[in-house]
């Protein structure tokens, strides 16, 4: 405890002058007082470790929240506006192709690329997490997917992206419903779109498990 | 059946030692001489208990059974087997089993050098603290720590093998254990410190006992932090070594704490001062390494050599807490028995200079503890996140390392007691004239900044008068002018100075660059010349290594890398490094090669002087083990004779001196 | 107080490391050490000067910002692709002209306070900064007034002690500053 070592450092200047020692008497008590004041200090520093702190999940923060911009020229020479996909699901996936995750990922976002275009009611879009524009493009070739990428690091700054794989299912009415830190699969992606259809159909609802996975 | 062995192993090693400790405290209290011995049997049981659990996990790893769940998580039959004897402390439970070999290994080496004193009191109690210490780490591996777990082993499983940044580099086979060995080591210094207190005997006895036990934990502390500052230069890939992480500084402040020990237990020796100071030291350094191994373990501070189990947190605490509050409360009880016998006289002594040097160091550890733990205490506070990062600490501890330096020059050279005018310029006037020597070369060479160049000049200062200390030691005394605590000292000190200037200048004089290169594309940065040569693979069934062969300055090719480990799918940077007298160029990959035309990111940090850090530390660990030879032809009086002086002060003055050691003493009487 | 170990030193035969020097050269040496020593670290802080340029300025933000996902670093070292991103954040925005604080927002509005390397100097981060410097003052004080009245109430020493001193050495043989060097003693072996 450093604060011992302050405390007692003050200590020293109670011993007696000349080298007598002194055993007991009035005023010989101070290395008492001090332990104790050092007691003190210490069970307020186990407390503060033992309980302190704050215990809210920082995984669930997006949740309810409104989807930031996601908009820019796309990868193949188009653009994208993540306004403009109002009134469909979309799915906003953070990805690397050095990242193991993301490529295992990578075919699961292909069957939600197929979901979404049959049905209308789905879209996906990627946006790059630090990686070289031709290798994601040969990556893309090579394993399919034809939904706009972007890469432009202020989204995943505003997305508060650490870590890759990182995905946000946005509402149609542009609220973030689910945040997953780490691969998805489409089923997961499926259950939580029919659950909160038909929970309320203007498919606003905030799954209220919030379990956001990790 | 690995397990079943395992486990009864640590449930031996728990029954003894709370066997041990009770039937030994039963028996001091009551004085049963007879049963005290008995201690002794419990005792050897423990450290049967431990090498024998430790053996069956090792033997487990390399018969890759896994039936135990700990193998599963970090066995693998890939692992080459040198790092398989590391997997073992390679995750929670594992180091838990370390940490009891090592407590174990201690605890054999107490039996031993006290075997013929068993029913001395003070040896007593302090084997009772020992044994109390490893009941609570076997209860751990009983209870959320439990090695020895069972698990359904899938067909076909073969696991994962350590995390891919342990099985980078062979540090990692020799960082923990060093570090283990300081850290435990505490464990005796503090065990008599408690006797001592227990039993009254509050003389000087108790640190003459440990003293030795102390400076070598010291050294093997001090060991395993270069060590582990070397292993996160050379695998963690951002080009440092002290990042100011809350695990580094867990480390760090038994460290501080202990060096301080170290020095200020000379005047407790000496002048029969500084009792208190000295007893709440050591139970600090002893808290401390077990508040450091809370904070690894616990996940209550984010760190990237957590370990990230919850579950031993509150158990830590709770010991935290329990040692803690037993130190303060046995010195709050004997503390005012402790009065000392001397008095400073005069601000410019040898002794008065050591007492600075505790204000220093308890000034830089108490820094270090707050700022660890200060992000927690304001969350706590309301709620508010933030980080303590390098630089606050480098703000902090820049001032006070500048003033380390000075007083490290300075107070060998200052004799007990009172100190001339006339004689510190004699004594410091050619140190002085080397350190603004030093300032001048500095700047000759192109170095700038009033911190950095102040330590050069104040390194230089240091590392002469230390250097004047060891070459008079030699001329009087020969080859044993190099040994002793006084002499070995001095070879630390230099080793320290190398530290603190390997770290000023690359701290101060860092250039950082990222250039993407295509294959064959040459870059030139800071008069270096780098050319891409050409990408490679090297494969083999455990992971993937892409690596860009890098030429440079037209000379040898280096190729740092991109790890990709095949069982758990992680990539980490593997860095390659060309160090060198003056500076070191270290190079890594940003990002794996493009698969589309093999083109790199290359990162390329230059610093200067790195290299002497690692000098630096192994002159530092050198210079401890010479202070652990004895410098005297004299045998030491140990054993029971001299502690039956009893707490005297006599204990402190080592009998039959030359008279020439005497001189100090006379001077300013 | 001069005369004793400077005598003793003339009287013994020339040992050490350091030739033995006059008291008067000594002290214009000593003079000329701590005019050399502050010339030198004034040269030391003089700035190369100049304006700062985007680059440095894109290396001096890097530097204040640390890397979400890792410990103690910060994004200007990091290797982790978060603190690559930043990096290349920070570049566009400076190139796109934004002032230092605007950039600061924006990544605190993400990332939080933890992204700030530096403890912010308001709020509870203060006493981050206050509490050791108190510390440190009332631990000083604690030294200052203990040494303090050791002195006062310590026994001075006379010139005529230290003239016995001098002279018990000599008869043991010793100098003040030589051969069997009075600070480095035998008492000190483990």
């Amino acid at each position: 405890m450093t604060e011992q070592q302050v405390d007692s450092a003050r200590d020293l200047g109670a011993e007696p002058l000349d080298g007598q020692a002194i055993e007991g008497g009035p005023g010989s008590h101070r290395a008492r007082w001090t332990a104790l004041a050092v007691g003190a200090v210490l069970v307020a520093f186990v407390g503060i470790l033992a309980f302190g702190g704050d215990k809210t999940d920082q995984a669930n923060v997006w949740i309810g929240k409104r989807v930031p911009r996601v908009a820019g020229p796309t990868l193949d020479g188009g653009t994208y506006d993540i306004d403009s996909a109002r009134g469909k699901w979309v799915v906003v996936n953070f990805f690397a192709t050095w990242c193991g995750p993301c490529v295992q990922e990578h075919p699961e976002l292909v069957e939600l690329e197929e979901w979404g275009g049959t049905t209308g009611e789905a879209e996906v879009v990627a946006v790059v997490f630090n990686d070289p524009v031709d290798t994601v493009k040969t990556f893309f070739d090579e394993k399919g997917g034809g939904w706009p990428v972007l890469d432009n690091p202020e989204i995943p700054i505003e997305f508060q992206v650490a870590q890759v794989p990182e995905t946000f299912l946005v509402s149609p009415a542009g609220q973030v419903v689910q945040h997953y830190e780490g691969g998805i699969t489409a089923d997961e992606i499926r259950s939580v779109v029919a659950q909160s259809s038909a929970d309320d159909g203007s498919g606003a609802g905030v799954d209220s498990s919030g379990a956001g996975q990790s | 059946m690995n397990a079943t062995v395992g486990f009864a192993f640590v449930i031996l090693g728990l029954s003894a030692s709370v066997l041990g400790a009770g039937g030994g405290a039963y028996a001091l209290v009551t004085g049963q001489p007879k049963l005290l011995r008995t201690v002794r049997q419990w005792a050897w049981l423990v450290v049967a208990a431990a090498v024998g659990a430790f053996a069956v996990m090792e033997v487990a790893l390399f018969q890759r059974d896994y039936s135990l769940s700990y193998v599963q998580k970090v066995g693998s039959s890939h692992t080459p087997p040198l790092f398989n004897v590391a997997a073992l402390w390679s995750s929670l439970e594992g180091s838990i089993l370390l940490w009891a070999l090592v407590l174990g290994g201690y605890l054999a080496a107490v039996l031993v050098k006290f075997r013929r004193r068993a029913a001395d009191p003070l040896v007593g109690w302090a084997l009772v603290v020992m044994l109390a210490v490893t009941a609570f780490f076997y209860a751990l591996m009983t209870g959320p720590a439990n090695p020895f777990t069972t698990a359904d082993v899938p067909v076909g499983f073969d696991g994962p093998g350590p995390n891919p940044l342990l099985q980078n580099h062979i540090l990692m086979a020799f960082h923990p254990p060093m570090l283990y060995l300081g850290y435990v080591g505490f464990t005796v210094p503090f065990a008599f410190a408690l006797a001592a207190l227990i039993t009254g005997r509050l003389g000087e006895g108790w640190l003459l006992e440990t003293r030795r036990w102390t400076v070598a934990a010291w050294g093997f502390l001090t060991f395993g932090i270069v060590l582990g500052a070397w292993w996160s230069y050379e695998v963690l890939g951002w080009g440092g070594y002290w990042a100011w992480d809350a695990v580094e500084n867990a480390s760090l402040l038994p460290w501080l704490t202990g060096t301080a020990f170290i020095h200020s237990v000379i005047v407790q020796e000496r002048r029969g001062m500084l009792r208190v100071w000295n007893l709440s030291l050591l139970c600090a350094t002893f808290s401390l390494t077990i508040l450091g191994t809370f904070l690894t373990r616990s996940g209550v501070v984010e760190s990237v050599h957590a370990f990230t189990e919850g579950a031993v947190g509150p158990w830590l605490l709770t010991f935290f807490g329990l040692v803690a509050a037993t130190s303060i409360g046995l010195i709050a009880w004997r503390g005012d028995a402790l009065r000392s016998t001397g008095a400073i006289d005069n601000p410019v002594s040898r002794e008065a200079s050591f007492l600075v040097n505790n204000l220093l160091f308890g000034a830089l550890a108490f820094v270090i503890l707050l700022g660890t733990v200060f992000p927690l205490i304001a969350e706590t506070w309301n709620g508010s996140r933030l980080t303590i990062g390098p630089p606050y600490f480098n703000s902090m501890g820049r001032p006070l390392g500048l003033a380390l330096l000075f007083l490290m020059a300075a107070a060998p050279l200052l004799p007990w007691r009172k100190a001339s005018t006339e004689l510190l310029s004699t004594r410091l006037f050619w140190p002085a004239v080397a350190g603004v020597g030093a300032m001048a070369i500095a700047l000759v060479v192109g170095a700038r900044g009033t911190a950095a160049v102040a330590a050069f000049g104040l390194g230089a200062f240091a590392g002469a008068s230390a250097l004047r200390q060891v070459v008079l030691a030699c001329r009087r005394s020969g080859w044993r002018g190099v040994v002793g605590r006084t002499n070995g000292g001095m070879i630390v000190h230099l080793g320290v100075v190398l530290v603190a200037v390997a770290m000023a200048a690359s701290s101060s004089y860092r250039s950082d660059r990222t250039f993407s290169m295509k294959v064959g594309e040459t870059v030139n940065f800071e008069g270096h010349q780098l050319t891409y040569v050409e990408p490679g693979a090297d494969i083999n069934e455990r992971r993937v290594r892409t690596f860009a062969q890098i030429q440079l300055d037209g000379g040898k090719t280096y190729a740092p890398a991109m790890t990709s480990f095949r069982q758990s799918g992680q990539v980490v940077p593997t860095p390659s490094v060309r160090t060198g007298l003056t500076e070191d160029v270290f190079l890594v990959l940003d990002q794996v090669p493009s698969r589309a035309d093999d083109s790199i990111r290359l990162r390329v940090v230059i610093r200067p002087l790195v290299g002497w850090l690692w000098v630096g530390g192994g002159v530092m660990a050198l210079g401890t083990a010479l202070a652990l030879v004895p410098s005297s032809r004299r045998p030491i009086k140990a054993g029971p004779e001299a502690e039956a002086a009893g707490p005297t002060d006599a204990d402190a003055e080592p009998p039959s001196e030359p008279p020439s050691a005497r001189e100090p003493e006379l001077v300013g009487d | 107080m001069t005369a004793g170990p400077a005598a003793a030193a003339a009287e013994a035969p020339p040992a050490g490391p350091s030739r033995r020097l006059s008291p008067a050269v000594r002290r214009v040496g000593w003079v000329a050490i701590v005019v050399a020593a502050l010339a030198l670290l004034v040269v030391a802080s003089i700035d190369g000067g100049g304006a700062e340029t985007d680059a440095e300025r894109i290396q001096r933000l890097t530097e204040s910002f640390a890397c979400p996902v890792c410990n103690g670093e910060s994004v200007a070292e990091s290797n982790a692709a978060a603190a690559a991103t930043i990096r290349e954040f920070i570049a566009n925005e400076v190139t796109a002209g934004r002032s230092d604080a605007e950039i600061r927002d924006r990544l605190v509005d993400g990332y939080t306070a933890k992204v700030l390397r530096n403890p912010p100097a308001d709020g509870v981060a203060t006493l981050v900064w206050l509490l050791p410097v108190l510390a440190a003052v009332g631990g000083a004080a604690g030294v200052a007034t203990m040494m303090g009245r050791r002195q006062r109430a310590g026994t001075t020493v006379s010139d005529a002690d230290r003239e016995l001193v001098r002279r018990a050495r000599e008869a043991l043989g010793v100098t003040s500053d030589g051969t069997s060097g009075p600070d480095a003693v035998a008492d000190e072996d483990l």
